[in-house]
């Protein structure tokens, strides 16, 4: 066993390793079952995650640092819990990054399963989603219209429940 | 969840394949039930991926603005079957038969809000009921064709319902809430805001009578 107890040694999959506070680690519930699962000496040449660039681990480790006396968030997903609009200032900063960064945060924090990353991502790319039109949101996310004329026509009367009084011209 | 693989055969270039359905199901869970639709009109992979019928358990049609009439829940029925968070709130072109025709597609419904659905009778409300035996809240206010008829109906087809809304329903009478009441021992509140007939003395008297519900009111 070698320097701090606490410390927490994990290797990103493009080689860096960080050191990173026992604590902090257990935010990821992935990374807390390694440590339970694993003896101290097999932790000794630290953790490797397959899925997640240095880059992007440093993000993370910011993200659970900040948040490492938050209690855990509740599990139950009702549907009534869908409110995206109790982003802090803080985390709304943190996920002010390119897309792919974001997408890339959303992959890692699915992987090592931390929960109040995983939730603040997602609603972040759904506000970018929220109160655009159809094709509003195609240029968001380059996303190509492969719907044909008469597709897209059959597509929009079924979604027509929903169509802002005027907005369709009919 | 995986990764897409890099240029998938969909031509999509887009970032946005990076996440696969899993992850944009996640996403598009925290969407309202018009930026779901939204979501559905851009293209054929997210039309698919928006048919998740876990998406659907809450539907919230839009309000006032809404070209909301009955052809529409043809094509939205199905997708009530799975909801059991329902709200037509305000949809004022909804005609009583449009709302009938409904009903058997709430079978799920817990939650159920047809507030200011102002074309609403007392023979569409029961109607509407029959198919709803789970349910647990219902909101009625503005339905101001409604009278003590209604609450015959609520009190008949609504063994589990725990919280029911009345505001603004002129017709209704003390002596229609007191039966229904009776009826119902489950229920845990009820709002009797802004009816008439319900003043400070009925509502007084109501609430002696049956202190186990929590009686809203505008006092």
């Amino acid at each position: 066993m070698s320097g701090d107890h606490d410390m927490v040694k994990l290797i990103s999959s493009d080689g860096h390793t960080i050191e990173v506070p026992e604590d902090i680690v257990r935010k990821s519930q992935t990374l807390q079952n390694t440590l339970d699962d694993l003896a101290k000496d097999q932790l000794e040449n630290g953790i490797p995650l397959a899925n997640v660039t240095h880059a992007i681990l440093t993000k993370v480790v910011e993200w659970c640092t900040h948040h490492k006396d938050d209690p855990p968030p509740p599990e139950d997903d009702d549907a009534r819990t869908r409110r995206t609009d109790d982003i802090t200032p803080w985390d709304a900063d943190f996920c002010k990054v390119e897309q792919t960064v974001l997408f890339e945060l959303i992959l890692a924090a699915n992987y090592l399963d931390i929960k109040g990353l995983l939730d603040l991502c997602c609603k972040t790319v759904a506000n970018m989603i929220k109160g655009k039109s159809p094709e509003q949101i195609r240029q968001t996310f380059n996303i190509k219209n492969d719907f044909t004329p008469e597709e897209e026509e059959q597509v929009r009367k079924e979604n027509e429940w929903c169509e802002e009084a005027g907005s369709t011209g009919k | 969840m995986g990764r897409a693989a890099p240029g998938a055969s969909d031509g999509m270039t887009s970032p946005a394949n990076m996440l696969d359905e899993k992850c944009w199901r996640y996403i598009f869970k925290f969407l309202d039930t018009e930026s779901l639709s939204k979501v559905a009109q851009t293209c054929h992979k997210w039309y698919d991926y928006a048919q998740f019928p876990g998406l659907w358990q809450s539907v919230e049609l839009m309000l006032a603005k809404a070209l909301v009439v009955d052809e529409s829940l043809q094509v939205l029925g199905p997708k009530l079957e799975l909801a059991k968070d329902v709200s037509f709130l305000s949809c004022r072109r909804l005609t009583a038969d449009g709302l009938i025709s409904a009903a058997p597609f709430l079978k799920n419904v817990e939650t159920l809000n047809i507030g200011g659905v102002w074309n609403t009778t007392d023979a569409a409300l029961a109607k509407v009921l029959v198919h709803t035996p789970k349910l647990k809240s219902l909101f009625l206010g503005g339905c101001h064709l409604l009278t003590d008829a209604s609450l015959v109906s609520v009190a008949k087809h609504c063994p589990a319902l725990e919280h029911l809304s009345l505001r603004f329903l002129w017709n209704v009478t003390p002596a229609g809430i007191t039966a229904l009441l009776h009826a119902l021992p489950s229920l845990k509140s009820l709002d009797v805001t802004y009816i008439d007939a319900v003043d400070d003395a009925a509502v007084e008297a109501i609430s002696v009578e049956f202190r186990s519900v929590e009686l809203i009111t505008s006092s």
